[in-house]
């Protein structure tokens, strides 16, 4: 049986005039469903563009893609957004809530349009906003507003759920917040995680650990026993 | 200032050249109409000045009421600084062209045409043919607009229109069209007015000032020296003029006096004249009334004699036959006496001949017996004779015979003897019988003759009865005959005293009038006029200061939008430049150079955009403009005069608010400290809006719905910027049909609803009472009209301000045959307006003119010049021309005097051009008719006239889809870049292109709609200044929009809506999710 996901040699290259820019320059790992993957590596070292095109963003130049068994990488602009639509969720650095929502219409505003979304109001309570869903995002801390947007993410009940530096604009007991619930995400709804840091110290507690350093991949670490996020320090 | 920046500025206008364009578009276009319509006008004023600079128009006019002579003129010549003098004359005349009568006025040519002549004032610009070198030839008008078709070599008959002949005033009736000209003294197709035909000019001619014949001129015309270098539109023009105006001005009242004795005296002659034919007249009337009156009552008498005698004539034979009668009655009875008698005498005769015949039977049996008697004896003697002869006979026995023989024969004789005498007594007896007879059968034939007699008679009796009743009879219904002979002959003569009576009223009132005139004479007055008096001078002028009026209003709305465009693209670039703006802080930049490089990019923007909107809109909308009004004008083509202050000013004015705009924008963010700079700015925060607390309705609303009401009202400028642009989009293309609207309409109302009557017949002020109920008979049996009616129609002006608008004033006979005629109703509620006893009603244009509301006092002027007021108590409806209708009786209180009919108003069975020439030129066979014309002629050059105004919603709809273009470009722009972030965010959730162009558009088309709604009434506002100012003197154009141009106009800025919305998903799809989302704003 192949891997829930996988990475099939997979290369990214930008065209920037006369210049080629080999952003992933062949790259394969697999991921299992349930898994919580820790990507890691420096600034520029392509472990957004990786998240990118897993996330349905972006086209892969070459290589295979597949995602639960469908092959993504042949995907059109349309049956992308579809991709994305009904199983992705996505969770950035700055959070990119809509301003004019309040937390429980940004929420509802992923909800609406995918199939089976997960009750808005308990995944509000379950990321611990349950009285704070009738605030606009910026009467939110920081910690606050990327809870938001995880239960945004996790609203639309996502097979995939793809974090990009969720915690890189916040303060450290902020950040280890959010990875508990992210990391607890995993755990009690059996949803893949794939989380991209530049902090090393975060890798710990990944089930599978990738690290990525000029477009290739360095290593791929299995981690038996991932720490709770709880033990971790950075 | 370093060249990096200059740099950076560059830079940033090549990456957001878009941005850049916008920006100078809106400036252009903002610019362009602001300096194009207000150049518009400076340019129209100086072509037209240049026009008249060109082909010497008079600078000063004067006029007098008593005309000028050669006298005047040799003293105006002598005044200082008058270049050049030209006395001459107009006369209105009419023609007839196709059967159909036309007002026209004629102007003299100087003999000298030549270029050099000063004195050749009020040139004329030859277009086809040459100018008229001998008597009988005329140039005409070129006019686009006439219907007109009069060629070179077309003949006209000219007739004066009025009581005098037209040899007493021109050489010759009859000119032959030798060209066509155009002239700077009738810039427009109105002509003016005129007392003769049907009030209207319909058009000029100008023949040789040498066919006028009188030595009274009409009018002398000047030019003054150096008056050419001014623009006559500018004070500085009157001001140079005015010295001579003054020294005009000065001479007037003694060549008033001189003139006065004059005229005083020929009127006075005049009027002895007149008075005389009055008398004749009169002296005439009761003549002919005399012996009228004479000859019926001996009619009269005649009738009443013969009466008399047929009464005794009567009698006379109805005794005669009561005593036939009687005498017949007579003779009955006698010979019913005689019958009486004759009847007992036959009775007796019968008794007698019964009993007599019973006699003389037994007579006769005696007779028998007798005769029998002596036969036997004859037997015996034969016997006894026999015996006798018997030999053996003794003697005895023969004596014995022989005895026995003379006893039989003694007894025979006796019985022969008693048979005679009873044969004489019955032949006595039978005669008797016959004599009986006789005498009874001559007494019945005498009878029956007496009979027959007197049958005869009575025969005789009856038919000289039924003769003679006869007789009567036909002698008394000769007698009826005769009666009502005399009783129409009594009705005869009342009407034509009447008639004669009115008609002699009619003469005395006009005498009287002359003399009360001529009593009243005033002095005659000078009007030395200039250029202000001018119709065509003023009348375009107006226009012009029209189009100002229009170019207050449209610019200020560009202006506004080019501000909100700028403030809100500055704002957005300032935002965008945020972190750039505080980097250049922290390297330690002033505020001033950082602010600079916005101050600049606006400042290009600007001064491109004006340099482009002056030099386009400068050039295309003074020629538009010029071109569509002159339509109606017959102006050369547009001269441009250079407006630099006006072009700098436009630019600097929209130079400063785009500047001010820029400045605004970056002006708040440069007093941030460049730490704060650098980082992005917070998010607007989101608020709730007013409509979240009505929870029952924001309950209901969807979530989009939501997010879209939200978005609307988070973002204040844009969305007043895009109503306010859409609205302007939209009411321009509301004005712009329903001006369509509005104009279409007013043919078919004015001619359909109005109006209803096909032709009008004008007759001659002379006509008498008779001759009109003749001429109403004669319309009423033509075949070809279907309805007639008589009233009266008189033409008279009303001042209005320095102006006089010529008026059509109607008095009906008949005011309820009229209203199959005429309308008279008011505009909104179409209810019927009644003629009132105490007051007239006013056509709603001359209310608006004159500023007569109902219960105001409205001024006008009679065709004699006198002023009389009158009380207007109602406004009606009507499009074209003015009208007053008086009601009879109020007639009689303005103007002292009875309303005469005196003219007819048709409605045709057919009305086709052919049957209206036909019927035309068997009208204007008769005498009285002095004018007569057809509406659907007059309908048809009008709706060709105002269709020429559809340029105008040309060019309106042209500036709509502008301004809807790049105020909607802008906001969708602005609005997608500024909310790049979210867009990305709904795009990576996985909305498809389709999804988030709705999310982005939605506000996009309610704004779209919301501005168009908006637009629609301000569009009815726009509508109605455009029209106002739009409209002509004498016109007043609909106010009416239909509700179908309503809808295009909101479908219109909808489709502009929806393609700038096209144009721009494109953009929407390009959005890269990965860079908008990570990048820190």
């Amino acid at each position: 049986m192949s891997a829930y996901i996988e990475f099939e040699n997979v290369k990214k290259i930008y065209q920037m005039g006369e210049v080629k820019i080999e952003a992933l320059g062949g790259v394969s790992f697999t991921i299992d469903k349930g898994e919580f993957v820790v990507i890691a590596g420096a600034s520029g070292a392509g472990k957004s563009t990786i998240l990118n095109i897993l996330g349905g963003m972006d086209t892969c130049s070459e290589g295979n893609i597949y995602v639960d068994g469908t092959k993504i990488s042949d995907y059109t602009q349309k049956q992308l957004t579809t991709y994305r639509r009904y199983d992705i969720g996505f969770v950035f650095q700055f959070y990119n809530l809509v301003q004019n929502l309040t937390v429980k219409e940004n929420v509802e505003l992923a909800t609406q349009i995918c199939k089976n979304p997960l009750n808005i109001d308990e995944t509000i309570k379950a990321v611990g906003l349950g009285e704070r869903s009738f605030n606009f995002p910026a009467q939110l801390s920081g910690g606050e507003q990327q809870r938001v947007a995880i239960a945004r993410a996790l609203a639309k009940n996502p097979k995939l759920l793809l974090c990009d530096e969720p915690t890189g604009a916040l303060d450290y007991a902020t950040g280890k917040q959010i990875l508990k619930l992210l990391q607890d995400t995993c755990k009690n709804h059996g949803v893949s995680v794939v989380v991209i840091t530049h902090n090393l110290a975060l890798t710990a507690m990944g089930d599978k650990v990738i690290k990525v350093r000029n477009g290739l991949i360095e290593s791929i670490e299995t981690n038996e026993n991932p720490l709770p996020v709880e033990r971790i320090e950075y | 200032m370093g060249s990096a920046l200059w740099k950076d500025i560059l830079r940033e206008i090549k990456k957001s050249l878009g941005r850049f364009l916008s920006i100078m578009m809106i400036v252009a276009i903002g610019v362009a109409f602001f300096a194009g319509v207000k150049a518009s006008v400076p340019d129209m004023k100086h072509t037209a000045d240049k026009y008249f600079d060109d082909y010497h128009l008079m600078d000063i006019r004067v006029l007098s009421t008593f005309g000028l002579t050669a006298d005047d003129v040799k003293t105006i010549q002598k005044i200082d600084g008058i270049e050049g003098v030209f006395a001459t004359h107009t006369q209105d005349v009419l023609t007839k062209l196709d059967g159909e009568q036309y007002a026209l006025k004629v102007h003299a040519l100087p003999m000298n045409t030549e270029q050099d002549n000063e004195n050749y004032i009020n040139r004329v610009e030859l277009t086809e043919g040459r100018l008229p070198q001998t008597s009988g030839e005329c140039v005409v008008q070129e006019t686009t607009l006439n219907r007109l078709d009069l060629e070179i070599g077309d003949k006209l008959i000219l007739e004066s229109g009025s009581e005098a002949k037209l040899s007493e005033s021109i050489k010759t009736s009859e000119y032959t069209v030798v060209g066509k000209v155009k002239s700077p003294y009738y810039l427009s197709p109105e002509i003016g007015s005129t007392d003769i035909g049907s009030g209207k000019l319909g058009f000029y001619v100008m023949i040789p000032q040498s066919d006028f014949v009188s030595d009274i001129y009409t009018e002398i015309n000047l030019t003054i020296k150096d008056a050419r270098d001014y623009n006559s539109y500018e004070d500085a023009y009157f001001e140079h003029i005015d010295t001579v105006k003054t020294a005009l001005e000065a001479i007037a009242p003694k060549r008033n006096e001189i003139r006065f004795e004059q005229v005083k005296q020929s009127a006075v002659q005049e009027l002895e004249k007149h008075q005389r034919e009055y008398e004749d007249g009169k002296k005439q009337y009761e003549k002919e009334i005399k012996a009228g009156e004479v000859k019926l009552e001996a009619a009269k008498q005649e009738l009443s004699s013969g009466r008399k005698k047929l009464t005794t004539e009567k009698q006379k034979t109805e005794d005669k036959f009561t005593s036939y009668k009687k005498q017949l009655a007579d003779g009955k009875k006698q010979l019913n006496t005689a019958k009486q008698t004759y009847e007992t005498n036959v009775k007796a005769f019968e008794a007698t001949e019964t009993k007599l015949t019973s006699q003389l039977s037994q007579m006769n049996q005696q007779i028998t017996a007798l005769n029998r008697q002596i036969q036997e004896c004859d037997e015996q003697l034969k016997v006894y004779n026999e015996q006798l002869n018997n030999p053996d006979l003794s003697e005895a026995e023969r004596t014995q015979i022989k005895e026995a023989l003379a006893s039989l024969e003694a007894g025979k004789q006796l019985a022969q003897d008693s048979l005679s005498k009873l044969e004489t007594t019955k032949q006595t007896m039978e005669y008797q019988l016959k004599q009986g007879a006789e005498q009874l059968k001559q007494a019945e034939e005498m009878l029956q003759s007496q009979e027959a007699q007197l049958l005869r008679k009575d025969a005789e009796l009856k038919a000289g009865e039924a003769k003679a009743n006869k007789e009567f009879a036909a002698a008394e219904a000769k007698l009826i005959q005769g009666q009502r002979e005399y009783d129409s002959g009594v009705k005869e003569l009342a009407e034509a005293k009447a008639d004669g009576q009115a008609d002699l009223d009619k003469g005395k009132e006009k005498l009287e009038k002359a003399r009360s005139d001529i009593d009243a004479m005033e002095r005659p007055k000078w009007y030395v006029l200039d250029r202000k008096s001018h119709y065509s001078y003023m009348d375009y002028g107006s226009v012009a200061d029209r189009m100002d009026g229009i170019a207050k209003v449209f610019p200020l709305f560009f202006f506004l939008v080019a501000a909100l465009v700028c403030l809100t693209t500055m704002t957005r670039m300032v935002d965008e430049q945020r972190n750039n703006i505080g980097t250049m802080k922290a390297l330690g930049y002033g505020k001033n150079a950082i602010a600079l490089k916005f101050i600049l990019y606006a400042l290009i923007a600007s001064v491109i955009g004006s340099i482009i909107g002056c030099s386009l809109g400068m050039t295309i909308f003074p020629t538009v403009i010029f071109d569509s009004w002159n339509i109606m004008y017959t102006l050369p083509s547009i001269s441009f005069v250079a407006q630099p202050v006006l072009a700098f000013s436009a630019g600097a004015i929209v130079t400063l608010i785009t500047v001010a705009a820029a400045f605004t924008a970056v002006y708040k963010e440069l007093t941030e400290t460049p730490a704060l700079l650098m980082r992005p700015k917070a998010p607007k925060a989101g608020k709730k809006i007013l409509l979240e607390h009505i929870t029952p309705l924001w309950k209901r609303l969807s979530f989009i719905q939501k997010v879209t009401a939200r978005n609307l009202f988070r973002y204040k400028k844009r969305f007043l910027m895009t109503v306010i642009g859409i609205s302007g989009c939209s009411a321009l293309l509301v004005a712009g049909f329903g001006i369509q609207d509005s104009i279409s309409t007013v043919v078919t109302k004015q001619y359909g609803e109005i109006l209803k009557y096909d032709a009008s017949l004008q007759l001659k002020d002379d006509t008498s009472t008779s001759e009109l109920k003749e001429m109403k008979k004669q319309l009423q049996a033509d075949s070809r009209i279907a309805e007639v009616t008589a009233l009266t129609m008189d033409n008279i002006t009303v001042p209005i301000d320095d102006e006089s608008a010529s008026v059509t004033l109607i008095t009906p006979s008949d005011p309820k045959a009229m209203t199959s005629f005429i309308s008279l109703h008011a505009r909104g509620s179409q209810k019927e307006i009644a003629l009132s006893q105490d007051g007239a009603l006013i056509s709603e244009k001359l209310s608006m003119n004159s500023g007569a509301a109902v219960g105001d006092l409205l001024k006008i002027e009679d065709k004699d010049g006198a002023i009389r007021k009158i009380k207007v108590v109602g406004i009606v409806e009507n499009y074209i021309g003015h009208y007053i209708y008086l009601s009879a009786s109020y007639y009689k209180e303005v103007f002292h005097t009875q309303p005469y009919d005196n003219a007819f108003v048709l409605k045709l069975k057919q009305s086709s051009n052919q049957a209206e020439q036909e019927l035309g030129n068997d009208l204007m066979k008769h005498d009285i008719v002095s004018s007569l014309s057809f509406y659907r002629g007059a309908a048809e050059s009008f709706s060709d006239m105002i269709s020429s105004l559809s340029i105008v919603v040309v060019v309106l709809v042209v500036a709509a889809g502008l301004l809807a273009f790049i105020v909607l470009y802008n906001l969708t722009n602005v609005n997608v870049s500024e909310r790049l972030r979210e867009i990305a965010t709904i795009k990576v959730l996985g909305f498809y292109d389709p999804e988030v162009a709705q999310y982005v558009y939605r506000e996009n088309i309610l704004l779209t709609m919301i501005g168009s709604l908006c637009g629609l009434l301000l569009g009815i506002g726009l509508h109605q200044l455009i029209m106002s100012l739009a409209e002509m003197e004498h016109v007043m154009f609909g106010r009416n929009i239909d509700l179908s141009s309503f809808l295009i106009s909101f479908g219109i800025t909808m489709l502009f809506g929806f393609i700038v919305n096209i144009v721009m998903y494109r953009k929407l799809k390009k959005i890269p999710m990965v860079e908008s989302l990570k990048s820190v704003e």
